[in-house]
């Protein structure tokens, strides 16, 4: 008999959703075979069978699960399985209380003030009583009224003319980590602004000649991968007691957001990456993100990120630098401008404002200032991020 | 002699002399013929309460019949069973202490004369109640015991209970050492087995398949011959057997409630144990019978100075 | 618990007691209609037996009164007679035997004399088998000394059960609902997630008394007391008036039901705020009857208000379900009542 169980399938989920079994539970699946989706905070993966059997479901579709969580079984005969099941019926039965702290039992009159009043589980677990009355309710209600408060005002103004809403999973998922990035990484920014004139027609002329699209956003992920060489500490991760854990490659995050939820995937190994590459990775990219159909591989592991701002005129924005790294470049949109040029005639020209906002533990305004330069150095003669031999690393 | 199976007519009273009984016979004949005298006697006195159920007439029914059994045998009484007591336990003083409330009663004057367990002897009030408690002792018996019977009186009236019919069948079916001892005394109550009784005794046993035997004689020298083989044949094979007697119940049902006319309790006077023994051996009969009276009158003076029974263990 | 080994259910339990009680004693018998295997018997509780005590199961012709009187002739023996009724409706055709012979034996010949004879009934309606094969007759056996009445509960391991009534060698009459024999045995305390038990001690005579709360334990708001038969019926009650009422409830649910042993209850139900007697039978000189007086007499000053009892309605029970279920007490009626009483 094989156990089938959760992997780990990212670092910042406790927990993910089975959202449907791929096979018949009794029916026969072969090994690598697809077995089960499971979705991340903003993923859907498909997981591969351990091995050869038949199937026992140990876990409903819509359920939650955990890393680690066996959610089936697969065994070499329907006989072995039929056996198993009618073991293991009472043992549930039997063991209806997990052991430890079990969640407490809600009457129907809790539940509902719970939920009228945005009670969270862990508050009402924390009061540790096997079964919650309302009036146990109302008691931690009243005896913790600030942290409730405002929330309480908001909700109850709000649901005079308005609606109680939840927010969507993935959602969720970027309120924590942002939440957790406002908490953890004190930041600090700078701008430059950057003259796109050279980036735009090099794109442009690019995109013709190689019949695909290239855009400012595209250059900027080779120009800043080429820079972790020279500027280890953008690229590095912070750890306690002031230590540090600098990135052997550059893995640039992407912000992307087509209405179905702010995705944030990686072109990893950007520095390895031909121009062609990495047009066609964003391209891919892009259209998974009006689809928000992620793998979690595809959105993890990035050491910096590009956080994009490059339309609805936008001037500059400041990014947040996502926990577990040190910096985030933000893109502001192109403006026109006038200008003089060398013969001091009246012209126009594109220009766009480059950010950083940086982890002030790690890097210091002179740090994140050079990095800036450089990065518009290499924007405005952006020919060599264009070439098409392949980076050496 | 037994007769054959035929019609359930009234028994007609015998003159024919009896052959003459052995002196244990006799004694305690006439033992259970004075206690019985006696009991109704105080009764009428006003010295007893409750009620009591004489055999006056029946009498030589258990003294033919026991002799036959093992002391393992286990008897079921009835009602009127003090002649099946004092003939299986030979005990007149805790018979009569047990019916007057004295101290020294076999049952601590709890049960009465209706309800009494001594050993493997057991009365019981209810009319058909004895007969599927025998059943389940002749079980046990035929189980554990072989050879060893259980026998149940009952009466012409008992036929009415169905407990009766089902006691044969599960006898019969599980082939139980089960002998129905049937005294037919004509008369239920107050009520004639002809107005009680669709059809015959004989052919009821017959239903089931279990032999039934008829006797009319009073002869205790007789009847216990040709009870031996029926007695052995139960225990032996493990055959039920209804055993018929014929006779006569000379005086009330239980007391006061004769509704016969003098006359036919007369006529069946005549047909009584008592007179043709006593015809038959004049000097002997009434020696035996002085030593039986004066013994029951003693016994009657002496349990009733005796304080009253004490039931402890409740 | 192990994985290997599934909740028995009641009447597996009942059947492996019987099996151990005629294996532990060789004078034990066992009589009953249509018991022989492979049929083992109406409600299978005897599966098995024939087969392995060829000699001492016997299945008998159509003769409550005769097998109940022939159980009690071994019993008068010295052996063990466990006689079991079809149904408990048909134990009316063996009352005489049962009660004015094998009780009364017990004492009335002045001093006790041993009758270990069992009756068995299989008891209790929701099956839809109509007006005489429903009914819960146990207040027929109520108040005759020598009989005691016992009823077969999933909180009371069935092996351990007879062995008190054997016991007690005076007659039993052991009540087992039927839709009972069905529903797993309990262990390990564990009703369901929200309800636990725990058997107190009783009396040595009356056997433990199970005693049913939710998971905190709170003090009651109401006792209930109930037949084992009622179990379903009652914790659902218990579960209901919690969630949906937020009444804290506790059950009593004890093996002997006659003689009644109320003391070792009374700490309880002295604190408890209301009392309530549930039963499957009708209203009128019954085991719920018989209980709240003998609660009111032992605490008439603690009491705020009289018993409560929840009867069958004073019908026929129904054949047609949906209306057998309007005369029977359901989980609903007891919850209906409770609230009612509790306003």
């Amino acid at each position: 008999m094989t156990g089938i169980e959760v992997p780990k399938l990212n670092n910042n989920d406790d927990e993910y959703v089975l959202v449907e079994w791929l096979v018949e539970d009794g029916g026969q699946v072969g090994a690598d075979e697809p077995l089960v989706l499971i979705e991340t905070s903003k993923t859907l993966e498909e997981l591969p069978s351990p091995a050869d059997g038949h199937l026992l479901v140990a876990l409903e579709p819509g359920r939650h699960c955990a890393p680690g969580e066996l959610i089936g079984r697969l065994f070499a005969t329907a006989d072995e399985r039929a056996e198993h099941l009618a073991r293991d019926e009472a043992a549930k039965t039997a063991a209806a209380v997990p052991s430890g702290a079990p969640a407490p039992t809600l009457t129907n009159s809790a539940r509902a003030f719970a939920e009228e009043h945005g009670i969270p589980p862990e508050r009402i677990g924390a009061l540790g009583l096997a079964v919650v009355r309302r009036t146990d309710l109302e008691r931690l209600r009243a005896e913790a009224p600030a942290a409730d408060d405002s929330a309480a005002a908001v909700e109850s103004a709000a649901a005079d003319d308005g609606t109680l809403e939840t927010l969507p999973r993935q959602q969720q998922a970027v309120a924590a980590a942002v939440t957790e990035s406002l908490r953890t990484v004190p930041t600090a920014s700078a701008y430059v602004k950057v003259d796109l004139e050279a980036a735009m027609a090099a794109c442009t002329a690019y995109g013709e000649r190689e019949e695909t699209f290239f855009g400012v956003p595209e250059l900027l992920v080779l120009a800043v991968a080429r820079l972790r060489e020279r500027h280890p500490m953008i690229f590095a991760s912070a750890l306690p007691g002031g230590r540090v854990r600098t990135a052997g490659a550059a893995h640039v995050g992407v912000t992307m957001d087509f209405g179905r939820g702010l995705f944030v995937p990686v072109v990893h190994d950007a520095q390895s990456r031909s121009a062609g590459e990495v047009g066609e990775l964003l391209m891919q990219y892009r259209m998974q993100a009006r689809r928000a159909a992620f793998r979690e591989q595809e959105i993890q592991g990035a050491n910096i990120v590009l956080a994009l701002h490059n339309d609805g005129g936008v001037v500059f924005a400041v990014p947040i630098v996502f926990p577990g790294q040190t910096c985030a470049v933000s893109l502001g949109d192109v403006q026109t401008e006038p200008a003089v040029d060398a013969r001091g005639r009246l012209v126009t020209r594109r220009v766009a404002y480059l950010g950083a906002a940086y982890d002030h533990r790690l890097v210091n305004g002179r740090g994140a200032t050079a990095f800036l330069k450089e990065l518009k150095a290499l924007l405005e003669s952006p020919e060599p991020l264009l070439s098409d031999k392949g980076w050496a690393r | 002699m037994s007769a054959g199976p035929g019609l359930a007519a009234a028994p007609t009273p015998r003159t024919a002399p009896l052959t003459r009984p052995r002196d244990e016979d006799l004694d305690l004949l006439l033992l259970i013929r004075h206690f019985e005298l006696a009991l109704l006697a105080l009764f009428s006195q006003g010295l007893v309460s409750g009620t009591t159920h004489t055999c006056l007439g029946q009498e030589y029914v258990p003294v033919a019949l026991y002799p036959l059994l093992d002391e393992a045998d286990f008897v079921f009484s009835n009602h009127r069973g003090h002649g099946h007591y004092l003939a299986r336990h030979r005990d007149p003083a805790g018979l009569l202490a047990e019916i007057t409330g004295r101290q020294g009663a076999v049952c601590h004057g709890v049960g009465g004369s209706q309800h009494i367990l001594r050993g493997r002897y057991l009365s019981t009030g209810v009319q058909g109640q004895s007969t599927t408690a025998a059943v389940g002792v002749a079980l046990h018996l035929a189980r554990t015991e072989p050879g060893r019977i259980a026998v149940v009186h009952i009466g012409d009236g008992t036929w009415g209970e169905g407990a009766v019919y089902e006691a044969l069948n599960l006898a019969r079916l599980w082939r139980l050492p089960l002998l129905v001892a049937v005294e037919n005394n004509g008369i239920a109550q107050t009520t004639d087995t002809a107005r009680q009784m669709a059809g015959t005794i004989a052919a009821r046993a017959a239903a089931f398949g279990v032999p039934a035997h008829r006797y009319d004689s009073r002869d205790v020298n007789v009847l216990r011959e040709e009870l031996e083989p029926v007695v052995r044949r139960c225990g032996q094979e493990r055959e039920p057997q209804v055993v018929e007697f014929l006779t006569h119940r000379l005086g009330p049902h239980s007391k006061g409630d004769d509704t016969r006319p003098a006359e036919a309790v007369e006529r069946l006077r005549a047909g009584d144990w008592h007179s043709a023994y006593r015809d038959a051996e004049p000097e002997r009969f009434t020696a035996a019978e002085e030593r039986a009276r004066g013994r029951v009158a003693r016994l009657v003076r002496e349990t009733l100075d005796l304080p009253p029974s004490v039931w402890e263990d409740r | 618990m192990t994985a290997a080994t599934r909740a028995t259910r009641v009447g597996e339990d009942l059947n492996r007691a019987l099996h151990t009680v005629l294996e532990r004693d060789p004078a034990a018998y066992f009589l009953g209609e249509d018991v022989a295997d492979p049929y083992g018997g109406a409600f299978k509780i005897a599966a098995g037996l024939s087969s392995r005590f060829p000699d001492r199961v016997l299945s008998t012709p159509i003769s409550e009164g005769g097998i109940a009187g022939a159980g009690a002739g071994l019993a008068l023996m010295g052996d063990t007679a466990i006689v079991e009724m079809m149904f408990a409706d048909f134990v009316t055709l063996a009352l005489d035997h049962v009660l004015n012979f094998a009780g009364k034996s017990v004492a009335m010949y002045g001093r006790r004399v041993p009758m270990r004879l069992i009756v068995r009934c299989p008891t209790g309606g929701n099956r839809g088998y109509g007006p005489t094969h429903s009914q819960s007759l146990q207040k027929l056996f109520l108040g005759f000394p020598g009989i005691n009445v016992f009823e077969v509960s999933p909180f009371h391991p069935n092996e351990a059960l007879f062995e008190t009534m054997l016991a007690a060698a005076e007659p039993c009459v052991l009540f087992e609902d039927k839709v009972l024999y069905t529903r797993p045995m309990f262990a390990d305390g564990i009703v369901d997630d929200l309800l636990r038990y725990e058997l107190l001690p009783g009396t040595p005579g009356g056997g433990p008394i199970a005693r049913v709360f939710a998971v905190d334990d709170a003090p009651p708001d109401w006792v209930l007391l109930a037949p084992g038969g009622l179990t379903d019926r009652v914790c659902g009650a218990l579960r209901s008036l919690l969630l949906d009422e937020e009444l804290s409830c506790q059950a009593l649910v004890p093996s002997r039901l006659y003689p009644f042993d109320l003391d070792p209850l009374l700490p309880l139900l002295a604190g408890a705020r209301r009392i309530c007697v549930v039963e499957d039978g009708t209203a009128g000189g019954s085991w719920g009857e018989t209980v709240a007086q003998a609660v009111h007499r032992a605490l008439w000053g603690a009491l705020t208000a009289p018993v409560l009892t929840v009867h069958a309605a004073q019908l026929p029970i129904p054949a047609a379900g949906h209306l057998e279920r309007e005369v029977l007490v359901q989980q609903t009626t007891i919850h209906s009542a409770v609230l009612e009483a509790s306003r």
